[in-house]
């Protein structure tokens, strides 16, 4: 068998050890144990007359193949797929969290806006209720608009689907702690434009607003409620489809 | 060859006889089992670790990674009390069911 002067065996390795750690049920022990095993097995090949090559992808196969073995470390190593699923639930409600904080800022800023801009025509009775409308249209917008970047970002399938879904799983901690600053970042954000809000708006023009803008707020509530209970759906459909095809 | 069932069931009671011979790690306690069964008894190898992992649990073996002559980390399992205890009641059954068969086979049987 002539060699394939391109093959380099540490690649290869690191390579098969990405493939096994694209699933949760291996820890970084258990990767460690696996790759020692192999590079025994491809020793004692080579001292049979194998190439580095072919000696790599026989003792890969004496290993197993990565669906079997992702199910059998999983009977034993069934707490890390669950610290997984638990992680993956934070990372849904920061992200939601971060999405309704950037969704709450523009619409306050628009609405403060809106208001102070209101005051020079005070005598329109429709003024209340565009106002009331513009901060639902605000608010919904830009949750849609966030909610799909950050969909995009985690489950996408375009290269965005790289950086977050292989910093998740490759580097846990890093994820966690980029969203926790996302969150406080823009909680502190919305806070202070509240509170510049408060302290800015003229009340007695605001209070003939209220009404409006509270209508406006009940319907972009339910928009949000309902636009979230249809991605589960869908969602909760592909699951089951898969299920039930496979 | 061994069936798969049988090879699952005896995968611990042949772990656990391997390292009463001392500690070892993964890749030899295959090449022993190998070795001994002249070649009969093949496991798909990535598989024996599980199973490794669960004994562990159980409190059968312990293990340590160590830096074997070459430098290379392996990690090493050793028997435990429990273990022993464990492999005292895996020879009686396996001897019974033996036995039995040789009884019916009218063979007699070697093991010891």
């Amino acid at each position: 068998m002539e060699t394939n002067p391109a093959f380099n065996l540490n690649q290869a390795i690191q390579q098969w050890r990405e493939s096994l750690n694209q699933s949760a049920v291996f820890r970084t022990e258990n990767l460690d144990e696996l790759g020692a095993h192999l590079r025994d097995s491809i020793e004692k090949l080579e001292q049979n007359g194998l190439t580095t090559e072919e000696a790599f992808f026989i003792a890969r196969r004496r290993l197993g193949a990565t669906p079997l073995l992702t199910e059998e470390f999983g009977k034993v190593n069934s707490r890390n797929i669950w610290l997984n699923r638990v992680l993956w639930m934070l990372i849904g409600v920061q992200a939601l969290a971060l999405v309704q904080s950037v969704s709450t800022i523009v619409t306050v800023a628009t609405t403060t806006a809106f208001v102070q801009f209101g005051k020079s025509v005070q005598t329109s009775s429709w003024m209340p209720w565009l106002l009331g409308f513009q901060s639902a249209c605000v608010r919904l917008l830009t949750f849609g608009f966030a909610f799909m970047l950050v969909w995009r970002f985690l489950v996408g399938k375009s290269k965005w689907k790289s950086a977050g879904c292989n910093a998740a799983s490759q580097r846990p901690a890093l994820m966690v702690g980029l969203c926790l600053t996302a969150l406080v970042l823009t909680r502190v954000v919305s806070g202070g434009s509240t509170a510049l809000m408060a302290r800015t708006l003229n009340w007695e023009v605001f209070e003939r607003f209220l009404p409006a803008i509270s209508y406006g707020s009940i319907a972009a509530n339910s928009a949000e409620t309902l636009g979230m209970i249809v991605v589960t759906l869908l969602l909760a459909r592909r699951e089951i489809l898969a299920k039930t095809t496979a | 060859m061994l069936t798969k069932e049988l090879a699952a069931a005896s995968t611990v009671p042949l772990v656990l006889s391997v390292l009463t011979e001392g500690e070892n790690y993964g890749y030899a306690l295959i090449q022993r089992v190998r070795e001994l069964s002249g070649g009969k008894i093949e496991w798909t190898e990535g598989m024996l670790y599980p199973v490794l992992h669960w004994m562990e649990k159980e409190a059968m073996i312990e293990s340590e990674w160590r830096a074997a002559e070459t430098g290379r980390k392996r990690k090493y399992y050793r028997l435990r009390k429990e273990g022993r205890k464990a492999l005292q009641e895996e020879k009686l059954r396996w001897l019974t069911v033996h036995e039995t068969m040789a009884k019916l086979w009218k063979q007699t049987p070697h093991l010891t």
